[in-house]
């Protein structure tokens, strides 16, 4: 089975514990070389935040384990990479069409 | 060198040192105990202070009766302290935890917020439980040490420990903000002084 290399996550989250602090622990799980979390939109209570993981062998269970005790919740899992290599998305003809009506 | 418990002991402690940090900080307990703490141990120290001044103007001496009403006072205060602040801050915790699981769509019991939620409410009243009790308590040392200071030695001995504990409060609260440590202590000092009229009105329109 092959090792997932680069996982993305739209996350739910209150105020604390802060992205510094959610990005610390994420950082420190094994399998995991590098963490980026993005503040996409910040509320009265509660913060909306996408988590961008790279490693060679990024655990989800870990990944949940450490964002649902933070308080935080796992809205969806907004990309997922595998393999031997990292790939990105390849643009098509289609998905540059649809770029043009947006 | 040495044994091979230890380090399992002192990484365990110092995790757990670190998860409280952690707690705290979530909670923000810091701000808040900040306010409990000056305010709860000047009504210890003023209390005492009331006792003293009281006794020393009624005319009862008797250390071991003097030590007895003192640190039972301050008990009291520190275990009214304690619940108190418990109660009240666990309810306020409790309803902004429950608030913020509305907004969430889930429960946090089990989440570190849930926990740093507890934590604050036990670290908040032991700190404000603390506050009430320290001040008189220590207030008792001079009657300990009458056969040494004489009876009017330890009253005097118990009255400036209450001024330097004003004083220590005053700086402590100038310290938190930023203002002028003379100024802050000279306004609590002040506070004393009249609780120490008060006692003194009382003695002279003879009750």
């Amino acid at each position: 089975m092959s090792e997932v290399r680069r996982l993305v996550l739209d996350v739910l989250k209150p105020h604390q514990p802060t992205m510094l602090v959610l990005a610390d622990k994420l950082g420190d799980l094994e399998g995991v070389h590098g963490v980026d979390i993005t503040l996409i939109e910040i509320d009265n209570k509660v913060e909306n935040i996408k988590i961008t993981l790279e490693g060679d062998d990024v655990d989800f269970q870990d990944v949940a384990e450490v964002v649902q005790e933070s308080g935080g919740s796992i809205h969806s899992i907004d990309k997922v990479s595998t393999g031997k290599h990292l790939i990105d998305e390849v643009e098509t003809p289609q998905d540059a069409g649809a770029s043009w009506l947006r | 060198m040495s044994s091979p418990a230890k380090p399992g002991i002192s990484a365990s402690l110092r995790r757990f040192v670190e998860t409280l940090r952690h707690y705290h900080e979530i909670a923000d307990v810091g701000e808040i105990a900040r306010r409990y703490f000056p305010m709860n141990a000047f009504d210890g120290v003023l209390t005492a202070l009331g006792i003293v001044t009281g006794a020393f103007f009624g005319g009862v001496t008797d250390p071991s009766s003097l030590v007895v009403v003192i640190a039972s006072a301050s008990l009291s205060l520190g275990v009214s302290g304690f619940y108190g602040s418990y109660l009240s801050e666990q309810a306020e915790r409790t309803r902004a935890l429950r608030e913020l699981e509305e907004t969430m769509l889930s429960r946090l019991d089990s989440t570190d917020v849930g926990s740093a939620a507890r934590y604050a409410a036990v670290a908040i009243a032991a700190v404000a439980g603390f506050a009430s009790a320290i001040g008189g308590l220590i207030m008792c040392i001079p009657f300990l040490l009458q056969p040494l200071l004489g009876v009017n030695g330890s009253f005097y001995g118990a009255w400036g420990i209450a001024t330097l504990e004003l004083v220590l409060l005053g700086v402590f609260l100038g310290h938190v903000s930023r203002g002028r440590l003379v100024v802050s202590s000279v306004k609590l000092v002040l506070a004393g002084g009249v609780a120490f009229g008060l006692s003194l009105l009382l003695n002279v329109a003879g009750l």
